[in-house]
């Protein structure tokens, strides 16, 4: 019986160690890659500015200009990784009374490549917030967003084609109360599991709810999902400002690729 | 007749005693109702205290100076938004306007009897850099309004100040359209101040709170809450109970 056991235990810690080998590297990142990136708002008077930073060899690197400045407010600004590895950035923007989703793209993984000049994702009603992304098991991006047409927000999603973007479609039911600041991310099945903060009337309070956007994928193994790195693992840099909403992303995490982290 | 004057005189008793109380006025909004740029940054909460940080004070002289019996308590929370945002931590903590009205005014009540309250919600400043929408400010203020009643306030919304920051338009033609929309009053607390009344872009100098505070005093509590010593509440319900 005890044999056995021990038996149980050593096959249990070749199985681990192999586990270990196969999806314990943090991440796959190729040498010169960021294992991290984080991207994050500074206001300076009038001033408004998008700051990215990348995350290698234990260290952060803050770029040492803001890869975008407005003279218009700008908040909560999303990253995502496509298939090739182009960088999509998206923040909302105040246009007078509008709050557009302004974009900017970068092809290659460079601190030296330029970023695109900024461009209008979405003005989509009269409000776009919380922009969020997830890469599918295809490579593809999808961008979730709250938007208001005039009433309450509701969430939107926006999927990458090859000519574009799709023609953003809501997710949530037809309610009366706001939907907003989606999550999303791949569940073990390969799936989009989307979350996002809605009230609830009965119980009176705001609540996440969570959906599953339609299976378009071919079953995948857990095991090809789990190339992961979380938040905890990485510290939030110190230059961060107190009170900014930042988003980390992981470029290659197969998983979920922003999570919003504040300092 | 000798029974209901006797229960006559024990209910204006207490309605004397209740009339005797302050009024205590809550101000219940983010770092522009802690007091933030007079006080540590650090200090985040107002913790339901009387007479802390600039708004407090300030409005408490106002009062005073005015004869109105009452007491002024800071129940701001310094970088909340005014419902669920962005930021992880407001979200996974709650800590935002809709999520602690009800306990935090509760607790004011609890702790400082008086013959009214009112609650003066200041809520919106932070809400675009945690990303929350105009519309969704809309929805929290017209829940904030809800839970003050709830807790037995009289609440009264104030538009948000300027900043450098962000064009607070929209914001404020939501939070009124919640007052609005709530029947609630309304104080326009944006005509109070300029940029040029700000320590650091966002927070008001001492000036500019003393400004808020007046703002406050002037659009409704002066007509709302009565000078001491005015008015009889013994007399008047007693005679009128002879007279039937």
């Amino acid at each position: 019986m005890r044999s056995l056991i021990f038996k149980h235990s050593v096959l249990g810690l070749i199985h681990s160690l192999i586990l270990l080998l196969i999806l314990g590297q943090p991440l796959s990142a190729k040498a010169g890659e960021s294992v991290a990136e984080l991207v994050w708002v500074e206001n300076s008077d009038s001033s408004h500015a998008l700051y990215l930073a990348r995350y290698q060899n234990n260290t952060w690197h803050k770029s040492a200009a803001p890869i975008y400045t407005s003279d218009n407010a700008i908040t909560a600004p999303a990253l995502g990784t496509d298939k090739n590895g182009m960088r999509l950035l998206i923040w909302t923007e105040q246009r007078n009374n509008k709050f557009v989703l302004m974009m900017s793209v970068r092809n290659k993984d460079s601190l030296q490549s330029a970023w695109s000049n900024a461009q209008q994702f979405s003005d989509f009603g009269i409000e776009n917030f919380s922009a969020t992304m997830v890469r599918d098991i295809a490579g593809v991006l999808w961008v979730f967003w709250s938007a208001s047409i005039g009433g309450l927000s509701d969430i939107y999603v926006s999927k990458q084609t090859n000519v574009g973007w799709s023609k953003p479609s809501k997710i949530n039911d037809n309610n009366k109360v706001p939907d907003s600041h989606p999550e999303a991310r791949l569940n073990e099945e390969g799936n989009i599991a989307v979350s996002w903060s809605s009230y609830n009337i009965q119980s009176n309070t705001y609540e996440r709810v969570h959906k599953e956007i339609n299976r378009e994928f071919d079953a995948v193994a857990i095991a090809e999902l789990a190339d992961k790195t979380l938040e905890s693992d990485i510290p939030i840099p110190s230059f961060l400002p107190s009170s900014s909403i930042a988003t980390l992303h992981f470029p290659n995490n197969k998983s979920q690729q922003s999570i919003r982290v504040s300092q | 007749m000798l029974l209901a004057l006797s229960s006559a005189l024990l209910a204006t008793s207490s309605l004397a005693n209740s009339e005797q109380l302050p009024s205590v006025v809550a101000l219940f909004g983010d770092s522009i109702s802690v007091g933030f740029s007079t006080i540590d940054f650090n200090v985040r909460d107002g913790g339901g205290l009387e007479n802390f940080g600039a708004p407090a004070t300030e409005l408490d002289s106002i009062l005073e100076e005015s004869s109105r019996s009452s007491i002024v308590v800071n129940v701001g929370f310094g970088g909340t938004p005014s419902g669920p945002s962005s930021n992880p931590d407001q979200t996974n903590a709650s800590i935002n306007g809709v999520s602690r009205a009800d306990d935090d005014l509760d607790s004011v009540r609890d702790f400082f009897p008086g013959r009214e309250y009112y609650a003066l919600i200041l809520y919106g400043t932070n809400d675009l850099a945690f990303g929350v929408s105009p519309s969704d400010t809309f929805f929290n203020i017209s829940l904030i309004i809800q839970s003050a009643r709830r807790q037995g306030y009289i609440p009264i919304v104030g538009s948000i100040p300027v900043n450098t920051v962000f064009n607070v338009s929209s914001y404020n033609q939501q939070i009124f359209n919640a007052a609005v929309a709530e029947g609630a009053d309304f104080v326009n607390i944006n005509s109070a101040i300029s940029f040029d009344m700000l320590a650091d872009g966002v927070h008001p100098t001492p000036e500019g709170y003393r400004l808020i505070a007046q703002k406050w005093f002037d659009d409704y509590l002066e007509d709302n809450i009565s000078i001491d010593g005015t008015g009889n509440p013994i007399i008047t319900p007693v005679i009128n109970l002879l007279l039937e």
